[in-house]
């Protein structure tokens, strides 16, 4: 993958550090947080209870588009029936009105689901960047056992408080190894 | 195949002329080469009975040569017309009067004619024997026509022919007989119906004085002739008045259905079934059978006796009215002579059943079936002189068998001297017009074995079978459609056949032959039939005459007089020791046999539509069968395979397979599938003749059992010394209803007249049959819905069911005798296809009409009822709101619609059907009539259904729209009542089918909706049917059913 | 997972033996790592040729139309709905597992999640066949969906068939969104294995990019937690939806309030059913015995204990009910199931469906694979038949005259044998190249994954619920 960006001069992306297990790589996100770093994330090949308040993290929004997928999918569901009964094709079946509510109520639910599903996979990885082809972590070898065994937390360069000394010695002092500068 | 082997020049050239001299334009040129190719012959009835898959496959490779077979597009070039024939719009229908012959008596019809194609028949309301109604052979008779498998072309010793040279070698053999007078000369024929064609007999005769005629239908009516001859002296018929008869016994007799005229009698006896007559009016019906006729099903009271016994019981009536006073007048004391042995028939049952004639003296009246022996039809001729009928009930005149036929011998007897002579090498040349006799003869006479020993057999008929096999020259013969003739009714009407088409193929009629034969003057059959009437009603209008005659298919005042029949002494008792000596001993096993309901004498056996044609009474399709009572199947040991777990039917399936028994009748014997029949008489069998041809058509070669291999000519309806084992052997069968009991449901609704008389509203009421008629809180039909007619038309699309035309139908189960004649013209209408033997079996026949047979009563001796089911249009449909794709939906006239087009074939609508009168196409039946002939029967108005679709009962709705733009035309947007009928109710000879538009309040159908005895089946699903029922009411002898009882 | 993560970890028993992340790893990877065993590539070949039977059963139908198969009038419907009904019964057992399991906190589910949603998308794609050619006009069969057209027609919503449709395509669907959902984090530990280009690059591809972000992991676990969520009522209704198919028509024996919870019963019935049978053979073949527990089992025949009893419990109350509603049309239908000429199928149901699983009040037998293994064939047998039963009540309703018979024909047999031949292809090919466990989430319920592991103290108050 390092190819792929050979031509560009690089650039410090930030600092990594692994963890030997989830208490380490925890108590150490709440130093780094007390710290009052913003631009930093941890990385674990699970996720770890309680590391979002460790972190200091906010509340998700993923809620809020399910909610509205929702929404938008049995009223759009339940309006088609109506408009193609009522409208498009008012004919008479079996007798019964042109417009029988309770048999549009499982096409109504239905749509509901699907648009909420779709909103939830779509809505995920839009938060969260996803998909990408290239991270500059990806450049870092050992940084692969974060899907695995390895805990990690790195601190990007981007943080107006990084400082490439400091954050290293930072991240020592709270027991982080293998610590290494990841190049962008 | 001989007939298969197809010279375009001279079969196609003619076939196309026939559609307004298309000519010789090279597209048509090629088109005749691609016209019956062999596989596509084969197509022509494809519903080849059995591995129907195969034929499917033949179909394929077909469509292969032909292109995609999914996206349909036509293989031919098409061509308009290059001189519009004068008269002729193109999409309007013509209709035709001509008339059809069938064992001597003619029917007048009215052929529907599509661009110069006959596509559908109708009866002649202006021809005595017809009025508007038809029966199963006239239905039938259009896809005869144009049978693929038709002869074609003369075929010599099994090779394609030509007419020139077999007249080269007519001339030449018959130019000798002109010397010696017709030495070694015979003709067979059987019943001559055509006066034109007598003349020529007669002429025929002159001309070789030496030769001999012998005439013979196994189905005749000797026996009657024989009877009245002995009694009156005269050759006379007797023609019963039913419209007169408040109380009628039938020896065996199933006048609505077998007997001469029954069309007639069907409409003039249903005409006094009905109850609102009341009890002085209402006819009674006593029926004395050993097998069950539909007229016994319609009987008040059914005698089950065996078959013989029924003389003796006529003999106990007889002799129970003289006791009763009734003068016998001369023959009083030859009946008092007559022994009868009826054990167990109660003998008060003969008092109260002679009494209750002998009330209704003079409206009373016997009939006598025609398989009765002729002593039988003298005593019922003296019991209705006696009893006042002649001239009330029943008139005479003279015979037009005899008329026209002459001879006093009766058929088998003539059958006999003509076989024995050829055996004896006496006959040099037989001349054999259609009939076949290599067939149709009794095997005691070996027909066929002595064919051989005739030095020239020429045979003219319709299609390659057991005699042209064996004959030296097969000609083949026109069908009635293709040429002219004429043809007495059996009251003696004359009417004119007129052709509707060309002859398709190089055929000639029998007339053409004769005429050739032996020099008549004239050759084509227009100028012999034209001239022979230019004769008889001649004058300087003839030519008026004449035209008149064929636009009204009638020649006026031709019917016959009635005449008062003489009385001639000890008649009867001759007849009592020739009966006495036929008579098989009491005790026994006896066997009948009769002339199968669909297949006549088997020459119907190729017709694919009469082939799929249920049964009436058993619901067989595709073979006949040993018919057995309950009794004797459990004791010859075959019930375990053919009742169901609680006897209320034949197996449902669980045994595809039924038992084969052997049937052996004084030495011969035949092996043949058992079946049972509730309400036949214990010991014994019946046995239908006319199936198990050896050499037809694809459709009907293999199918049933040929009766005529025990059969014998000299007792040849009725034997005794009968033995029946089972073979342990097993047979397919199929079957379209197995099922005999109502299982107590409220779906066929039945009433004494006195119960009637009581509380007509009472009768038939929903409350009375019904668990759960309405909702017991509101007391109003159970729906969850303000229901479309009752929203008034409010918002768009609910329809308001109260305005416009509302088309809605009543079936009087008092009128249907189940002749099944509305199912076959349904399919003639509709383009119904034939699915076969195999498809039948697994329960996907496709006709539109089920005529539901149930049997009530006891199972050795019920009672039977009929209905007609076919789509009931329910307002609130079943079938409507489960279709996913809409694809059948109500139209603002209360139809329930089929868009075939949108229909992708989920089934759904049939599951939810709650009568089951959908019908699917699993496979793509139509095939058939890919390139056969065949496809020009088809009603261009019909939509013709593709595989994977489901069908249904329209109400006719083409005949609806083609009467609704008729009456546009005038400026009417409401069509009149009458001038819309369906198929099956046009064709329905007791007019049991009314149909019309419920909203016009004077319309029939909208009386008999009010009507007390105006029922729905299963009202209680709230589908709202617009077909509903009337109920049944019988008319029984209080008397009688104390002593049943 | 905080959700289904037990605050006391000793309070059931641990779930891996092993306390090691990396182990967990190389147990669950190295299967899809190292070339496949003789008998896997056996058991593909088999399903391939079955499968090939399936198509060339289909090609055939296609050509020679519905009638090669043994339906008819009446019975319109035979075993193409009654092996629809039945493979989509299956399939609810799997998101049941994974959907409602999740949301009980149950954190054995883990050990069989991933198996029975993968098992769940297999037996939709068996079931959604058959609706597709089951109609007389195969080639139209879009016509079923809402599509503007040109001929102006739009689908007719009051057919339970209809719902059906929007029903299985939504949920075929959403359980391929859950289970993928479920395997990023898995694949992305593949990828970091991978030794190959190909597959690297493969795997990069389909593991989007995913590199464990606390950040990425809390948006992720909501997602699958509302994933769960609307999984669990979209369960219920489908089977529901499908059961109206009988319960809104008009045929005795068909039209029946209890329809909706019966076959909701009976599938999650099935459902276990076969997972069990399929997690059994998974656990011989490929070793799992360290992961998949006996406890595991004995969970699961509890499981089929209830809801087979369920089941027997509506077979009780449609009897009752025919009798009591005084109907006689309904009184002839269950007469005729029991007693008709199809009783040997009522009674084939009634044993392998209610009687086979009270055997699991034992103890013995619930711990005894062999029994237990038995037993589960036995319960996907009668829940065959259950369908066929209904579906075969057609054979004789409301009119004598139209009573029929129904035999299946030899397309209709292969047709259906053909079926496993697609099950089993694609379960083979997803045992052998994905992770048969959630790998992140066996990890995820180790004591070991606790950021609290070996402290006396718990986690402070709250933090459980924050994380809700």
């Amino acid at each position: 993958m390092e190819k792929t960006i050979s031509d560009v001069k690089p650039k410090v992306f930030g600092v990594l550090a692994q963890f030997a297990t989830p208490k380490d790589v925890y108590h150490a996100a709440e130093k780094v947080r007390d710290k009052g770093y913003k631009k930093w994330d941890v990385h674990s090949p699970f996720p770890i209870h309680g590391i979002d308040g460790a972190m200091g993290l906010g509340d998700s929004r993923m809620g809020w588009i399910a909610l509205f997928m929702a929404m938008a999918g049995c009223f759009g569901g339940f309006g088609l029936q109506y408009w193609i009964n009522m409208f498009a094709q008012p004919v008479v079946i079996g007798g019964k009105p042109l417009n029988p509510y309770p048999a549009f109520v499982p096409v109504s639910f239905e749509p509901g689901i699907l648009f909420t599903a779709f909103g939830c996979i779509i809505g995920m990885l839009v938060l969260n960047g996803l998909p990408r082809w290239y991270h500059a972590l990806f450049t870092s070898q050992n940084f692969k056992k974060f899907s695995d065994n390895g805990f990690f937390i790195c601190i990007e360069a981007r943080d107006p408080r990084f400082k490439l000394d400091e954050t290293r010695k930072l991240l020592e002092d709270i027991g982080g190894r293998n610590i290494e500068v990841v190049e962008d | 195949m001989s007939s298969l082997n197809l010279d375009p020049k001279n079969t196609g050239k003619q076939y196309w002329k026939s559609l307004d001299e298309l000519g010789e334009a090279p597209e048509f040129k090629n088109f005749l080469e691609r016209e019956f190719p062999e596989g596509a012959s084969e197509m022509g009835t494809g519903v080849s009975r059995r591995k129907f898959l195969q034929v499917m496959g033949a179909g394929m490779a077909l469509a292969g040569v032909s292109g995609c077979k999914i996206v349909r597009r036509p293989d031919q070039n098409i061509l308009p017309y290059n001189k519009m024939p004068e008269s002729l719009i193109p999409g309007v229908p013509q209709f035709y009067a001509t008339a059809m012959s069938v064992g001597g008596e003619a029917v007048g019809l009215l052929v529907e004619s599509h661009e110069g194609r006959p596509t559908k028949v109708e009866g002649n309301p202006k021809h005595p024997s017809s009025l508007g109604a038809t029966g199963k052979y006239h239905q039938a008779s259009v896809l005869g026509l144009y049978d693929p498998e038709r002869s074609q072309t003369p075929v010599k010793g099994g090779q394609s022919s030509e007419w020139s040279a077999f007249w080269s070698e007519a001339d030449v053999l018959f130019a000798g007989y002109k010397q010696n007078g017709g030495q070694g000369l015979r003709f067979l024929s059987g019943y001559i119906g055509s006066p034109s064609l007598a003349e020529l007999k007669a002429h025929v005769l002159k001309t070789y004085p030496n030769a001999k005629w012998t005439t013979f239908e196994a189905v005749n009516r000797d026996a009657q002739a024989q009877g009245i001859a002995a009694v009156t002296g005269a050759d006379l018929d007797p023609h019963y008045k039913f419209e007169a008869a408040k109380r009628v016994l039938s020896i065996d007799a199933d006048f609505t259905e077998a007997e001469s005229d029954h069309l007639k009698y069907g409409k003039a006896f249903i005409s006094t079934r009905n109850p609102d007559l009341g009890p002085e009016k209402m006819s009674r019906l006593y029926s004395v059978e050993s097998l069950f006729s539909p007229t016994g099903g319609t009987a008040d009271h059914r005698l089950r006796v065996k078959p013989g016994q029924i003389v003796s019981v006529l003999i106990l009536v007889a002799k129970e009215l003289a006791s009763q006073g009734l003068a016998l007048g001369e023959w009083a004391a030859e009946i008092g002579a007559l022994s009868a042995d009826a054990a167990g028939v109660k003998p008060a049952y003969i008092k109260e059943l002679a009494k209750d004639l002998l009330e209704n003296k003079g409206t009373s009246v016997v009939v006598v079936g025609k398989y009765q022996p002729a002593l039988a039809h003298a005593i019922g001729h003296v019991l209705n002189v006696a009893l006042g009928s002649v001239g009330v009930t029943v008139e005479y005149k003279p015979s037009v068998i005899k008329a026209l036929n002459g001879g006093s011998a009766g058929a088998y007897e003539s059958i006999a001297e003509l076989a024995s002579a050829m055996g004896a090498g006496q006959v040099e040349t037989l001349v054999i017009l259609d009939s076949n006799p290599a067939f149709a003869t009794p095997a005691d006479l070996d027909f066929a074995g002595k064919l051989s020993k005739v030095k020239h057999v020429i045979n003219l008929g319709s299609e390659p079978n057991e005699t042209s096999s064996l004959s030296e020259w097969h000609l083949p013969l026109s069908h009635f459609m293709e040429e002219w003739g004429d043809g007495l009714a059996y009251d003696g009407t004359a009417s004119i056949a007129q052709p509707l088409i060309q002859p398709m193929y190089s055929t000639q009629g029998a007339a053409e032959l004769l005429a050739g034969l032996s020099g008549f003057e004239h050759r084509k059959s227009h100028d012999i039939v034209k001239e022979y009437w230019r004769k008889r009603i001649g004058g300087v209008d003839f030519e008026h005459k004449w035209r008149e005659s064929l636009h009204d298919g009638v020649i006026a005042k031709t019917a016959y007089a009635s005449v008062n029949p003489g009385a001639v002494k000890d008649g009867i008792a001759k007849l009592a020791t020739a009966y006495a000596a036929k008579l098989p001993k009491a005790g026994g096993l006896e066997i009948i046999f009769r002339a199968h309901p669909n297949l006549y004498d088997g020459r119907y056996a190729n017709n694919s539509w009469l082939q799929e044609l249920p049964d009436p009474i058993t619901k067989l399709t595709w073979d006949n069968a040993v018919f057995v009572s309950p009794s004797l199947a459990d004791k010859i040991g075959v019930s375990s395979h053919l009742f169901n777990k609680d006897k209320t039917g034949t197996s449902m399936g669980e045994y595809r397979n039924r038992p084969m028994v052997r049937v052996t009748v004084g030495g011969k014997s035949l092996e043949a599938v058992a079946w049972i029949v509730p309400g036949l008489s214990d010991e014994t069998i019946l046995l239908h003749f006319g199936y198990g041809r050896r050499t037809t058509g694809k459709v009907g070669t293999g199918t049933g059992f040929d009766a005529y291999a025990i059969m014998n000519s000299a007792s040849p309806f009725l034997a005794g010394d009968v033995k029946v084992e089972s073979t342990g052997g097993m047979y397919e069968v199929a079957c379209t209803q197995d099922h005999w009991s109502l299982e107590g449901r409220p779906i066929v609704r039945e009433a004494g007249l006195e119960g009637y008389e009581e509380n007509k509203e009472e009768a038939f009421s929903e409350e009375k049959w019904n668990e759960h008629p309405v909702d017991p809180v509101t007391g109003k039909e159970k729906s969850l819905w303000t229901e479309a007619p009752a929203s008034k038309g409010g918002d768009r699309g609910t329809y308001d069911f109260s305005v416009g035309m509302q088309w809605g139908m009543v079936i009087d189960l008092n009128n249907c005798t189940g002749c099944n004649t509305c199912l076959l013209a349904c399919t003639a209408e509709n383009n119904i296809p034939v699915v076969g033997k195999e498809q039948v079996l697994r329960g996907r026949e496709m006709h539109w009409i089920r005529l539901d047979r149930y049997f009530t009563g006891s199972i050795d001796n019920p009672e039977l009822v009929f209905q007609p089911m076919t789509c009931q249009q329910c307002e609130n449909a079943p079938c409507e709101e489960v279709c996913p794709v809409a694809a059948t939906v109500h139209s603002h006239e209360g139809l329930n619609d089929m868009a075939y087009n949108r229909c992708i074939g989920t089934r759904y609508c049939s599951n939810n059907c709650p009568y089951k009168v959908r019908r699917f196409n699993f496979f793509n039946y139509t095939n058939q009539w890919k390139n056969s002939p065949l496809s020009m029967q088809k009603n261009p108005d019909v939509t013709v259904r593709f595989r994977g679709v489901m069908e249904k009962c329209t109400y006719c709705v083409q005949r609806i729209n083609r009467a609704r733009i008729q009456f546009k035309n005038k400026g009417q947007e409401t069509i009149p009542d009458g001038a819309v009928t369906p198929a099956c109710a046009q064709a329905c000879p007791t007019d049991a089918i009314v149909f019309g538009n419920i909203n016009d309040a004077s319309s029939r159908v909208a009386k008999l909706k009010s009507h007390p005895r105006n029922y729905g089946v299963l009202m209680d699903l709230n589908t709202k049917p617009r077909t509903t029922y009337l109920g049944r009411v019988r008319n029984p002898n209080k008397a009688i059913e104390k002593i049943q009882a | 997972m905080i959700l289904h993560r037990d605050d006391d970890p000793t309070r059931r028993p641990t779930l891996v033996e092993t306390g090691d992340f990396h182990e967990v790893t190389d147990i669950i990877t190295i299967p899809a790592e190292t070339k496949p065993t003789s008998t896997w590539v056996i058991l593909l070949l088999m399903s391939l040729s079955l499968l090939s039977v399936m198509i060339g059963m289909i090609g055939y139908l296609f050509w020679e139309g519905t009638g090669v198969w043994g339906v008819n009038i009446p019975v319109g419907w035979g075993w193409a709905i009654v092996n629809f009904v039945w493979w989509i019964g299956i399939g609810h057992a799997g998101t049941l597992i994974s959907a409602i399991l999740f949301l009980f906190r149950q954190r054995w589910r883990t050990a069989i999640n991933r198996f029975s949603e993968a098992m769940t998308i297999f037996a939709v794609m068996c079931a959604g066949i058959f609706p597709g050619i089951h109609v007389g006009r195969i080639w139209v069969i879009y016509w079923v969906f809402p599509i503007p057209n040109s001929m102006g027609v739009w689908p007719n919503f009051r057919s339970p068939l209809l719902w059906d449709v929007f029903a299985v395509s939504t949920y075929f669907t959403v359980s391929l969104l859950f289970w993928y959902m479920g395997l990023i984090p898995d694949l992305a530990t593949f990828r970091d294995r991978a030794t190959t280009k190909v597959r690297g690059f493969v795997l990069a591809i389909f593991a989007l990019g995913w590199r464990g972000s606390a950040r990425h992991w809390q948006n992720y676990e909501r997602a699958y937690l509302i994933l769960a969520a609307i999984s669990t009522p979209l369960v219920l209704s489908v089977h529901s939806i499908v059961s109206f198919d009988f319960a809104v028509s008009k045929v005795p024996g068909w039209h029946t309030t209890i329809f909706p919870p019966y076959f909701v019963a009976g599938a999650v019935f099935s459902g276990f059913a076969l997972v069990e049978t399929l997690l059994l053979i998974a656990r011989q073949v490929f070793g799992l015995h360290k992961v998949v527990r006996m406890h595991h089992l004995d969970n699961m025949n509890k499981f089929m204990l209830l809801t087979g009893s369920l089941v027997g419990y509506a077979y009780g109350m449609e009897l009752f009910i025919a009798w009591y509603s005084g109907n006689m049309y309904e009184r002839f239908a269950f007469y005729n199931r029991a007693l008709g000429e199809f009783w040997w199928s009522y009674w084939i149901m009634v044993s392998c469906n209610v009687i086979a699983p009270q055997l699991f009040w034992f103890k013995k037998i619930r711990f005894n694979i062999p029994i237990m293994f038995i037993i589960t064939i036995l319960i996907n047998i009668g829940m065959w038949f259950e369908r066929f039963v209904i579906v075969i009540t057609l054979h004789a309703d409301f009119l004598p005259s139209s009573w029929g018979y129904y035999r299946p024909t030899w397309v209709d047999i292969w047709t259906y044998i053909g079926t496993f031949g697609l099950f089993g292809t694609f379960f083979l090919l997803f045992l052998k190249y994905l992770p048969q466990l959630a790998i992140a989430e066996v990890k995820g319920v180790m004591p070991e994954a606790s950021p609290h592991f070996g402290d006396d103290h718990h986690a402070p108050a709250g933090a459980s619920a924050k994380g809700h």
